[in-house]
């Protein structure tokens, strides 16, 4: 990181990070607020929130709104209120989701599917719309970024469900992506592999190590790492990308070649 | 639905946080552009059932031209 980005690239900058609590929102959010950035982070879970909170660079500039997004209506009001509250933002990172492995076959696998669109898309479509609404007056250059993931391109038993809500983030962020541009905003999706967060080393438990052995076996760069990650997102926030809008870019040490 | 109540769903279809008025010129609302055309075609369409046309909303000259198209206001 350090090596690319001066330590204060994003001095003066104020992102919006969904899922701010853990896994990557989490590194991205302390990364940016490491380098000047300040950071209204969104979770459902305060005590999370404080948790990273603690481990910050400028914990003054982390800034907790506790909110599942799951419950979406009125959500887009509530972003464009806290946008104009902090003066207009220079982007989000709309990181929050949720993950199941689920066949077709499997019982409610229909019904169950309405869950983790709700956080996966809708949500943080809703914060996006508010964050992107005229009256919020982000600031110009603003850059979003949707995490998608590599499952949207790269078929895997189980994730029907969960690879549609990905696949849903990386068609609308191109129509999205043309909406927004008359205003000098840009949105893209970045596609992770398999990282290794909090999220998986909980189905860790789940599944045996097995698992984790075959999972190994699809990615030619090995497992990722949150680490390996956040540098994409920095530079997709970051004027370096300016000409960049509306691609889904993978990044998943070659597992879906 | 009361005009009041539809200018305000004019104004948040339009993005705009300024009150909106019957008499305003479209031409003078920086806010109506291609895209706000779009947004008032779903905003019939949700509050009246109603398929107003892009060469209709064009055809527009003022905020009064837009409360015209909806149903009979109370």
């Amino acid at each position: 990181m350090n090596q690319l980005y001066a330590p204060d690239a994003f001095k003066g900058k104020t992102f919006f990070i969904t899922g701010a609590s853990s896994g990557m929102g989490a590194d991205i959010a302390l990364c940016l607020n490491a380098m000047g950035a300040r950071i209204i982070a969104i979770a459902r879970d305060e005590e999370k929130l404080k948790a990273k909170q603690s481990r910050c660079k400028n914990p003054d500039a982390f800034l907790i709104h506790s909110r599942n997004i799951a419950e979406f209506k009125g959500l887009d009001r509530w972003a464009l209120d806290l946008n104009k509250e902090y003066g207009g933002c220079d982007g989000a990172v709309l990181s929050a989701g949720l993950q199941q492995t689920a066949p077709i076959s499997s019982v409610l696998s229909v019904e169950s599917a309405l869950a983790i669109f709700e956080t996966n898309y809708f949500g943080n479509l809703q914060i996006l719309k508010g964050l992107i609404d005229k009256r919020g007056k982000s600031q110009k250059g603003a850059s979003f970024v949707f995490l998608s993931s590599n499952s949207s391109i790269k078929a895997q038993k189980g994730l029907a469900n969960y690879s549609a809500t990905k696949g849903a983030i990386n068609t609308a962020i191109r129509s999205i992506a043309l909406e927004i541009a008359p205003m000098q905003y840009r949105i893209n999706a970045i596609s992770p592999g398999f990282v290794m967060t909090e999220m998986i080393e909980s189905w860790s438990e789940i599944y045996d190590a097995n698992y984790i052995e075959q999972i190994k076996k699809e990615y030619p760069l090995g497992i990722g790492h949150v680490e390996q990650i956040t540098p994409l997102v920095c530079f997709l926030l970051s004027q370096s990308s300016g000409w960049i809008t509306g691609q889904n870019i993978v990044i998943d040490g070659g597992a879906s070649l | 639905m009361t005009q009041e109540e539809l200018l305000n769903h004019l104004a948040d279809a339009m993005q705009r946080d300024e009150e909106l008025k019957a008499e305003m010129p479209l031409s003078e609302i920086e806010e109506w552009d291609s895209l706000a055309i779009v947004s008032m075609i779903s905003l019939y369409d949700q509050l009246f059932g109603l398929k107003v046309t892009g060469n209709t909303l064009r055809e527009a000259k003022s905020v009064q031209d837009l409360l015209d198209l909806a149903p009979q206001m109370h």
